[in-house]
């Protein structure tokens, strides 16, 4: 009965028979190979990467900031992108640009650059380079799949709530193997080599992932005038619920970003938890995601997806407190509230994702 | 899009900034804060804590600021309906 009204409800978001369909299996299938490619070259393998070169946690900090500078380039991308009415091919040809910079040539400049200080300053320009040509053009794939998500709110949120489970559940399972696999060879010199290894999967999925999205139809975009720079910041004040969410978005980030990084330093290194304990507690993430999501569904179907956003923040926030209160030893409340917070997340995440879309002018979409 | 991308990357570079400028407060060592022996880091816990609950009580009670008007409408008909039953 479950699965039969699952496969009824994934067979009409995700039909091929029509190109809506078949533009969203596509959007379902690469985000799929992307949570599959991300898992090795983002993460504690990123991290792995970068220390096997001798990249201290400053230098690991300095090119954590990288893209963050490098997005500012995507403010010349709607005056590029306007140019062109069929952009299909130059949006996959410069992904193909981007994931060959950020995996191939960090990973073979260390061959050639053997100085710790000149390889930082190699892996920062290379990634310089990386992202800042593919800010230009990224922003194109979210206007270019747009036109595939499902207009009608309960149809959007399963197209948003699958997509999350599928890509989470496998990201997890790459997550746990890959680990196994590197914990295995712990020390050796075969560790090293495993983390490259997967560096050049990764880059073999990135162009099987290219070649799945170069199938999807390409819809003639709105014609917009040419856009002014000064228009990106301006043309958006002029759509007053836009710009709420716009706020909502940017605090998110803010907050979102606050201890990034510096946390997970934090519960190692002052409170002497172990990776195990985290890794374990991380992966919980997937089984609320799959035990929740329906909940968070209903929930955004009652009370709109920026009613459900702000209930699981206002859930959120006391586990923030119980964070602040850790001390070494408290292993158990942290991982219940972190469980709390995966909850929350799957809330964030669901309603986080249309946010962006709800007040979207489409004539303006490229600003 | 370009005006979307810009502002997260900008806000989450300014929140890297503001946590790493909040946990370099004191040194690498703990200090005494309302009574407790805390790091620096623990600060941004909360930051956010405080931040979360206001921005999720102003989404929830403002909601329809931001909500677009046809999905006001299909929300308020199932709470009459709800209602009614």
């Amino acid at each position: 009965m479950f699965w039969n009204r699952m496969k009824q409800s994934v067979g009409e978001i995700y039909s091929p028979r029509t190109p809506e369909g078949k533009g969203r299996l596509i959007t379902l299938t690469s985000g799929m190979v992307a949570a599959f490619y991300n898992v090795f070259i983002t993460g504690i393998f990123y991290t792995g990467f970068l220390s096997m070169y001798d990249i201290s946690i400053t230098g690991v900090g300095i090119v954590t900031f990288i893209p963050y500078i490098a997005s500012c380039f995507s403010l010349f991308s709607p005056r590029i992108l306007g140019r062109y009415q069929k952009r299909k091919w130059i949006l996959l040809g410069s992904k193909i640009y981007f994931y060959a910079m950020y995996i191939l040539a960090t990973t073979l400049m260390p061959l050639f650059v053997t100085d710790p200080d000149q390889r930082l300053l190699w892996f920062v320009i290379l990634l310089f380079l990386a992202y800042g040509v593919y800010a230009l053009f990224s922003p194109g794939f979210t206007t270019w799949f747009y036109n595939f998500y499902p207009a009608e709110n309960d149809k959007r949120t399963r197209f948003f709530k699958y997509n999350q489970v599928f890509s989470s559940v496998l990201s997890c399972l790459m997550l746990l193997g890959s680990s196994i696999l590197t914990d295995a060879v712990e020390g050796s010199a075969m560790q090293d080599q495993l983390i490259l290894i997967f560096r050049y999967l990764a880059f073999l999925l990135v162009l099987l992932d290219v070649g799945l999205q170069a199938m999807a139809k390409e819809y003639p975009y709105a014609e917009v005038p040419k856009l002014q720079f000064k228009k990106v910041f301006t043309i958006p004040f002029g759509y007053r619920k836009f710009m709420l969410c716009m706020a909502v978005m940017f605090f998110w980030n803010y907050l979102n970003n606050l201890n990034n990084g510096i946390w997970n330093f934090h519960l190692l290194n002052n409170l002497g938890f172990s990776y195990t304990v985290i890794n374990v507690v991380g992966m919980m993430g997937t089984v609320w995601l799959l035990c929740t999501v329906g909940i968070w569904q209903r929930l955004i179907h009652r009370f709109s997806w920026i009613k459900t956003f702000g209930i699981a923040c206002v859930a959120f926030a006391p586990t923030e407190f119980l964070m602040y209160s850790l001390t070494p030893g408290d292993e158990g409340v942290w991982a219940a509230a972190s469980m709390i917070q995966q909850i929350c997340s799957v809330g964030f995440n669901l309603a986080y994702a249309n946010i962006l879309y709800l007040n979207l002018p489409k004539e303006e979409s490229t600003a | 899009m370009s005006f979307n991308t810009i502002g997260c990357n900008l806000f989450a570079f300014l929140g890297m900034i503001t946590g790493t400028l909040v946990s370099s407060i004191g040194g690498e060592g703990t200090f005494s804060f309302l009574g407790r022996e805390i790091y620096a880091v623990q600060l941004t816990t909360m930051m956010r804590c405080i931040c979360l609950v206001t921005l999720g009580l102003w989404m929830a009670i403002a909601w329809r600021k931001l909500t677009p008007d046809d999905d006001i409408e299909r929300i308020e008909s199932l709470g009459r309906r709800r209602t009614a039953r």
